[in-house]
């Protein structure tokens, strides 16, 4: 369906029209297992070290079994990998695939000193095995990637790190471990960026395993390893948010800008403080407006 | 010149949260700057025929206006910008 529009000059009308394909609609309510993950029915190649692919290769290293990926461009598809994976290029897309592991990170997106960039999921499970030796998280943070329609579950820092030009929609994060004095979140970038983007997710860090104690929020940037300044272009829109100190961390009033905090759902009752924090809506370009707890109330 | 206009939208295929911005183009309404000529014409005295001339300077002619219309298209509003040409949506 094409963008129309209409130019008059003097007296001369022109009636226009330019191509526009927009996206799928998001799937009614939130993700969760119904529509997360690898699609029912799909066959999944069973990996074990030994076996190799274009791009691809399962070895052991250290011991420990590893799923590397080494050519830019490289596509998994429904692949079921049960060990940690790691990414040594650019551009990279799994599709339909389920790893599992526990460790610092399940997928490892560095070669230091080099990070790989543009790391695609699409219809992935990423589960931790609800490790509890390490804090695990999901994904390493590198830039420009996109995750969709993905159930992380089984973590006890975080699911997937966010840097610059990621989007996580349509996802599910759940079913984290609680190790004391651990503090995890569902999602977080911690290094500044621009267009970082969670799109309606559903994020849940009520822990299925140990105390709920240590969920510092759902959705968060921090200012770990830049200033909240560095920070231009996030978009929070249309999440679920369950559990944490806060439900998200927003750093609005510590400097960011274009921070747009809108439209979320969040759990009454289920925060120790209160659904967001550092919200500052109105100066940098940074909104917070249209969300509400689940019963419609809204929150100012 | 003959004026034409169009009508651009990127990114054409946006992901949600994306905004979208349309812009107007128009080409060929310029101004035309005033001329000069000569006017030329023949008087006769006693039999005699005089060719005279004189110069003359014509106006010239401001670009026509121009009015650009909200872009329209189901699921989306535009929203006006600082430039009269430029209209944005944001993707639900």
């Amino acid at each position: 369906m094409p963008v129309t529009g209409k130019v008059t000059v003097g007296g001369q009308v022109f009636n226009l029209s330019a191509p526009l394909t927009l996206p799928p609609p998001v799937t009614p309510g939130f993700p969760d297992a119904t529509n997360t993950g690898v699609p029912a029915g799909t066959v999944l190649r069973n990996i074990v070290v030994g076996n190799s692919g274009p791009g691809w290769s399962a070895e052991t290293v250290g011991g420990n079994p590893v799923f590397y990926v080494r050519t830019a461009g490289t596509l998994i598809d429904a692949f079921n990998i049960p060990f940690s994976v790691k990414v040594m290029a650019n551009n990279v897309t799994f599709k339909r695939t389920r790893i599992a592991a526990s460790g610092y990170y399940t997928i490892n997106v560095s070669d230091p000193p080099t990070y790989y960039n543009g790391l695609t999921l699409t219809d992935c499970e990423i589960d931790g095995l609800n490790g509890t030796g390490v804090p695990g998280i999901a994904v390493m943070a590198g830039s420009n990637a996109t995750y969709t329609r993905c159930n992380f579950h089984g973590f006890g820092s975080s699911g997937p790190r966010m840097a610059g030009g990621c989007t996580l929609q349509d996802s599910w994060i759940h079913g984290f471990v609680c190790v004391v004095p651990e503090h995890s979140a569902g999602s977080s970038a911690n290094g500044g960026g621009t267009n970082i983007r969670w799109l309606h997710n559903n994020i849940d860090m009520i822990p299925i395993v140990g105390p709920n104690s240590c969920a510092s929020n759902c959705i968060s940037i921090y200012s770990d390893f830049a200033p909240a300044s560095a920070y231009d272009g996030v978009q929070m829109i249309g999440n679920r948010i369950r559990g944490g100190a806060y439900g998200i961390y927003t750093l609005q009033n510590q400097g960011a800008k274009n921070v747009r905090v809108e439209n979320n759902v969040f759990v009454r009752g289920s925060f120790a403080f209160g659904p967001a924090a550092q919200v500052q809506s109105g100066s940098n370009g940074n909104t917070f407006s249209g969300n509400t707890y689940e019963d419609g109330a809204p929150i100012n | 010149m003959a004026v034409q206009a169009s009508l651009t939208v990127a990114p054409s295929s946006p992901a949600h949260g994306d905004t979208v911005t349309a812009t107007y183009s128009v080409t060929g309404n310029d101004p035309i700057p005033p001329s000069t000529g000569t006017v030329h014409g023949v008087a006769t005295v006693g039999g005699q025929a005089l060719d005279v001339q004189t110069t003359i300077t014509l106006p010239g002619t401001p670009a026509a206006s121009e009015s650009f219309a909200v872009p329209t298209m189901s699921g989306l509003t535009f929203v006006a910008t600082a430039n009269p040409r430029v209209f944005t949506a944001l993707v639900p």
